[in-house]
């Protein structure tokens, strides 16, 4: 049977891990959410779907992430993958060269389906892969630099950076997130009002259960 | 006991097709090798190698493993250019599209057949192997050749999911090839295993095609119409949910990761493939859905109202978590009868009882799907469970089940014969073994990165295995004669199983 996530939190954040087929964006999501790693996994068919909660700034934070089959094919369901994601994390596999060179495309997919918002995270996996290493980190920085965007290398194999990842995203997705209600309170407090889209952040998100069965 | 195999009912039940693709013929129209291209081209310097000649190059200087991992590495490398060079020559073909000629039009397909052929080889190094008995890589090739040969013939992009419903066909074959006399084992050989499994790709690929290529939305709304009309609570908590993601999987799949024994599952739903309905093989995506695309609407719906509970306890926002992840289904006994009632259009009222009321009610249950719940059956499962490889964090108590790797076994222990026993336990052995090794891999997969072991030692499966192995060895106590290699093979797993805790 299904497990049960039954708990409290403060906000719940929706974030995608994108990138090209077999980077190990499966993976990625079993050792955060579950400490596992497997070695077999099979390719993902459509959407795979796990959650976790952590702690930031004082408050929990449910992540909600989504890991998509890599296959362009799949964007039939593109909308729905992307609808409400606050977050991407864009993984490359660090020993294919082409997966990284992908990363643009990728980019472009998140332009033209995500919300304007969303914070990206480039991530270079199989780190351990040290001795096969194709993307040179100083490259990866450099066009993390270059589009603005979080970087980070982890290995969902030996788990190294796989939390900092994840940890790092949404803290920064919860940190944009108050700065904006902080401004857009400010604004109402001065003029009429209009929290806008920015609000769509936060949508939904903000919901403190009750106590669990 | 039984006259016809499986893979002889399953054809009778798709009855005869308008036209037979041959095997034969397709190979050699449509050739895996695309070096016949070379000289075509110059355009863009492509050159293409099939993964499926030998490699000759590369591994000479380096030791095996790393020379296995290049070679893997090259292919994805290839796979990876081709693509960009495929896409790079769609935009150039999209902004000038008057100024096509014939031959470039051409020379898309084949680009677009080498880079399905590729994505294909990358997809089958990550397919679970469901019979550890047969040469896997000869196995991977005869599915990448077969899908490959529909795909071509078909123009028909491969998608990722085509592969596991052809791998599970072939496994039907291999199945009943085993069960028949070992002579006609020989007999038959590669070629009757490439026909037929073309024959059954070109009927049940067909039917399911509406399910890769749309985005579900309209199946979606009708399933959640029938639960509206059957549990109309279940239908509440559902509404709003994207549920054309959970059903995706299924039903592309044709429920391969939703059942622990699938091959039994499919022997209720082929009879549901009508022939003279919209499903030749045409790309054109027709809007009346097959007979057996409704047959896995009403199995969806079934699905969904067997785990009533837990859709009406779970809350909300866990709810999608939940069906995306719900492990496979262990017992056909419950979901067929629903199954067959909500095809029918009758009330399952009956067979659906208040969450307190457990006695099931099967009077309606196919006949062959009693065994499964006999002791022995239960044991396997509980063997198959073997977390070959999977790491776990030991104070994870949240085990998410995903589809074990001996879940098709189980079809052969409904009936084990000596020999099959024998198989089976030792393959089990082979994985508890496997598993007790710290720095283990599986050398035979050369799609598998190397350097990549994984281990788990978990008390509560070690404690499950001993339960399951006391079943198993309680049974053989009751036979009244056990072979000398069955003996030993069970000696062996308890030995495996004492080194585990």
């Amino acid at each position: 049977m299904g497990s049960r996530v039954d708990e409290e939190y403060d906000y719940l954040f929706k974030i995608v891990l994108i990138g090209d087929s077999g980077v190990g964006k499966s993976n990625l999501l079993s050792r955060f959410t579950r400490n596992e790693f497997n070695l077999e996994s099979k390719s993902t068919i459509g959407v795979e779907f796990a959650t976790k909660s952590i702690q930031a700034e004082g408050k929990t934070i449910k992540a909600q992430i989504w890991d998509t089959a890599g296959q362009e094919r799949y964007r039939a369901i593109t909308s729905a993958y992307y609808r409400g994601a606050v977050g991407a994390l864009l993984v490359y596999d660090i020993s294919k060269h082409p997966t990284f060179e992908n990363v643009e495309r990728w980019l472009k997919e998140l332009r033209d389906h995500a919300e304007a918002n969303i914070v990206v995270m480039l991530v270079g996996n199989k780190s351990d892969l040290r001795h096969l290493r194709a993307v040179e980190t100083d490259e990866a920085m450099a066009f993390s630099e270059q589009h603005n965007l979080a970087f980070i290398e982890t290995s969902a194999l030996d788990a190294s950076g796989v939390d900092t990842a994840f940890q790092r995203i949404l803290t920064e997705i919860y940190r944009l997130m108050s700065r904006r209600n902080m401004q857009a309170e400010e604004a109402a407090a001065g003029s009429s009002l209009s929290a806008g889209q920015t609000i769509s952040l936060s949508d939904g998100g903000k919901k403190k259960k009750g106590c669990c069965a | 006991m039984i006259a016809q195999s499986r893979t002889q009912q399953w054809r009778q039940a798709f009855g005869d097709p308008a036209t037979t693709l041959s095997f034969a013929e397709l190979s050699q129209q449509y050739p895996i090798i695309p070096h016949e291209n070379e000289n075509n081209d110059k355009e863009e310097g492509i050159h293409v190698t099939s993964p499926l000649s030998p490699s000759s190059t590369s591994s000479s200087a380096l030791d095996p493993l790393t020379a296995m991992y290049m070679q893997d590495l090259q292919e994805q490398t290839n796979l990876q250019t081709r693509q960009w060079q495929y896409r790079q020559q769609q935009k150039r073909r999209n902004s000038s599209r008057r100024q096509q000629s014939q031959e470039d039009e051409s020379l898309t397909i084949t680009e677009q057949r080498a880079v399905s052929w590729q994505i294909l080889q990358k997809d089958l190094h990550r397919l679970p192997d469901p019979d550890t008995v047969c040469c896997l890589a000869h196995r991977k090739q005869l599915i990448a050749h077969v899908l490959f040969l529909w795909l071509c013939h078909t123009h028909t992009e491969y998608q990722q999911g085509m592969h596991e419903v052809v791998s599970f066909l072939l496994y039907a074959l291999e199945v009943d090839a085993t069960d028949k006399s070992p002579s006609t084992t020989t007999t038959s050989g590669d070629s009757y295993f490439a026909q037929t499994l073309l024959d059954f790709v070109a009927v049940l690929l067909p039917a399911i095609l509406p399910a890769y290529e749309s985005s579900l939305q309209p199946m979606t709304a009708r399933m959640l119409q029938q639960i509206q009309h059957y549990h109309p609570l279940v239908y509440q908590r559902l509404q709003g949910l994207p549920l054309q993601l959970v059903f995706c999987k299924w039903i592309r799949l044709l429920f391969a990761r939703e059942v622990t024994d699938v091959l039994a599952l499919w022997d209720v739903l082929f009879p549901y493939y009508a022939p003279s309905s919209t499903t030749t093989t045409t790309t054109t995506t027709t809007t009346t859905t097959s007979s057996l695309l409704t047959a896995c609407e009403a199995l969806c719906v079934a699905r969904l109202l067997l785990h009533r509970d837990w859709i009406l306890e779970t809350p909300q926002d866990d709810l999608l978590h939940w069906l995306m992840n719900v492990a496979p289904e262990e017992s056909l006994e419950l979901w067929i009868p629903v199954f067959s009632r909500i095809v029918q259009h009758a009330s399952v009222d009956d067979l659906l009882p208040s969450p307190t009321t457990t006695t099931v009610t099967n009077h309606n249950t196919t006949t062959n799907m009693s065994s499964w719940t006999d002791p022995l059956s239960h044991a396997f499962s509980q063997l198959a469970m073997t977390p070959a490889r999977v790491m776990h964090n030991p104070d994870d108590s949240n085990t998410h089940n995903t589809n074990n790797p001996f879940s098709a076994f189980k079809e052969r222990w409904v009936q084990p014969s000596e020999q099959l026993l024998t198989q089976k336990i030792h393959s089990v052995s082979q994985r508890l073994f496997a598993s007790t090794q710290l720095a283990e891999r599986d050398y035979s997969d050369p799609g598998m990165t190397p350097f990549r072991h994984t281990i788990r030692n978990e008390s509560s499966t070690a404690q499950q295995m001993q339960q399951a192995l006391n079943t198993v060895a309680a049974y053989l106590m009751e036979q009244p004669h056990v072979p000398l290699e069955v003996q030993q093979a069970m000696a062996e797993l308890q030995l495996i199983q004492q080194d585990l805790r």
